[in-house]
């Protein structure tokens, strides 16, 4: 019997496959092409303190083997997640699933008061498993990103929703810096049980018939394959440095793509763009990843991450 | 309603060229297919290029689901949509279906007495061009079989630029209006006499942005309820992203995958 747990912090996870934020929408949407229980976990959209209706259309620009967006964390609020979503949620989750999938809510502010609101409201929802800090979303006028490229900031709020939050924090870091590992020893320091990275990438498209930029925000987060050499990279760095736990993002599409990540040195990876191409693709890269044990005789996932 | 979305490998049965810039392809599937309505669409995978990664999000054209067939008329705009309209017979495209929300009428059937009187109130006037007329198509048989009365109307730049007219016409009396007056009314399609003729009290529109707005405005001086289906740039046409939104009359974004791609005009806030 092949082993695919893993551990973020002291949450253990069936499988090492997660869902990104904003690719998976509340686990709902997929239901129909994938058991959200046979997952490690799925990381719901960005959830702020109040209703958000995000950027102006439009939001998406394909580009080569990838995407920029700038949705700007459109979501309905904490209250109206925890009242209406939550629920909604329960209702597609396998009840015979002997070891349930992990749900992870994204949470996002501008203000570390905003951040602190959210985070303590889900401290008290039994069914949230664990949050993910976003200090790096690229898209929002403020906070989201200021937090996400200053050591500093990205402590104090890391310290922050570790005070009103008692189970497993990871925090989401940008890549938008010139330093990602600085930034990862700040959140670890100040009390973070995991880091996730990476974030979009910023970036921009041009439609030159129209003479104009293709994004209403003129600029935008990058994600899908094209970006996961620049994700592993960074991955294997802050790995290294690190005591905690790393969850691995970026342009992940495959079980392949899951085990070099794995390799360079996270516990655990979200699948994000990929969600778009191929509805089914987190069950298949968790059989992927069964496959490639039974191959090469590995009975437990673990002997594998971090081996580079 | 509600069906159950489904990820399957259809094949071309017949790709049928329609002028320089359309296909019709014929498809079908061995997966059984859930009811489909019209004004509802496909997303389909094309091959991973740097010209081209995520799926391409077309609207059904003709369906006989329990057959497992579907058509789609496919414009050759893009890569990915040029790649589409080259497949021969027997090549294998994956789709996610059915997706989004499609047109709606009264739910008067043939099973109901033909006096009915709402039967009588109903009459419809579909109204499109260019791609916008594949989902109409479809819409058109359904209102064929439910056996409600309706007119079609459809716009095109010039009679080179004209699609699916003549298919159209085999279904419903269809008037034609061109710009430059090449076929048919000289004119825009809001200029067409039908509208002074019939007391319409449902109108469906797809086409260009354009003319769906200036088909709402005659809509609401008829104070016929008017659908119209719109096309926003989406990513995974599952309601996850939130790329394709549009603002509703309230202001709030909504998500054109899911909550549309049909809506009542009255709903949208354009």
């Amino acid at each position: 019997m092949m082993n695919l747990r893993t551990n973020i912090g002291n949450l253990e996870l069936k499988n090492p496959v997660l869902t990104a934020s904003g690719t998976f929408g509340y686990g709902v949407e997929f239901s129909d092409f994938v058991n959200l229980d046979n997952l490690g976990g799925f990381i719901v959209k960005g959830t702020t303190g109040q209703p958000r209706e995000g950027n102006p259309y439009p939001r998406m620009a394909e580009t080569p083997l990838g995407m920029l967006n700038a949705v700007g964390l459109q979501n309905k609020g904490v209250d109206y997640f925890i009242e209406h979503i939550i629920p909604q949620i329960g209702q597609k989750r396998d009840r015979n699933a002997d070891f349930p999938a992990r749900l992870m809510v994204n949470v996002s502010g501008s203000t570390i008061e905003e951040y602190v609101e959210v985070a303590g409201k889900l401290a008290t929802c039994e069914e949230v498993d664990a949050i993910e800090v976003n200090i790096s979303c690229p898209n929002v006028k403020q906070g989201g990103m200021a937090f996400g490229t200053d050591p500093k900031m990205a402590a104090q709020v890391a310290r922050a929703v570790r005070d009103v939050y008692p189970r497993c924090m990871i925090v989401k870091l940008s890549p938008n810096v010139t330093d990602i590992v600085a930034m990862a020893l700040a959140v670890e320091e100040a009390g973070a049980d995991s880091v996730s990275l990476i974030n979009t990438l910023l970036g921009m498209a041009v439609d030159v018939n129209r003479r104009k930029p293709v994004l209403s925000t003129v600029t935008g987060g990058l994600s899908g394959p094209c970006v996961k050499p620049v994700a592993l990279r960074m991955v294997w760095q802050v790995a290294k440095k690190v005591r905690i736990p790393v969850v691995g993002i970026g342009g992940i599409c495959s079980a392949t793509d899951a085990l070099e990540f794995l390799m360079a040195g996270a516990s655990a990876v979200e699948i994000g763009s990929a969600n778009f191409v191929d509805p089914s693709v987190t069950q298949k890269v968790v059989d992927g990843l069964e496959a490639y044990c039974r191959k090469e005789g590995i009975s437990d996932i673990k002997e594998i991450i971090g081996i580079i | 309603m509600n069906v159950k979305k489904q990820i399957s490998d259809f094949f071309v049965e017949r790709n049928v060229s329609l002028g320089d810039n359309f296909v019709q392809l014929h498809l079908y599937t061995h997966d059984k297919l859930p009811e489909i309505d019209p004004g509802q669409f496909v997303q389909i995978q094309i091959p991973s290029s740097i010209h081209g990664w995520l799926r391409i999000p077309i609207s059904i054209h003709d369906a006989e689901a329990e057959k497992g067939k579907i058509k789609l008329l496919v414009q050759k705009v893009g890569d990915g949509s040029r790649w589409i309209s080259s497949l021969h017979e027997g090549a294998k495209l994956n789709m996610v279906l059915p997706l989004g929300r499609g047109f709606s009428w009264p739910e008067i059937s043939l099973r109901q007495e033909v006096e009915d009187p709402k039967n009588a109130a109903f009459r419809a006037l579909l109204v499109g061009g260019g791609c916008g007329l594949a989902p109409l198509y479809y819409l058109a048989k359904c209102l064929e079989k439910e056996g409600l009365p309706f007119d079609i109307l459809v716009g095109a730049r010039d009679k080179e630029r004209l699609v699916l007219a003549n298919e159209l016409a085999e279904i419903g009396p269809t008037g034609i209006c061109t710009e430059d007056g090449s076929v048919g009314i000289k004119g825009l399609v809001t200029d067409h006499p039908l509208w002074k003729g019939v007391a319409y009290t449902h109108i469906y529109t797809c086409g260009p942005t354009p003319m769906m707005k200036a088909v709402a405005v005659k809509a609401k001086e008829l104070k016929a309820r008017c659908e119209v289906s719109l096309e926003n740039t989406m990513a995974c046409g599952l309601g996850a992203c939130l790329c394709c939104v549009t603002p509703d009359a309230q202001g709030h974004n909504v998500c054109v995958c899911t909550e549309g791609p049909v809506f009542d005009a009255d709903e949208l806030g354009w």
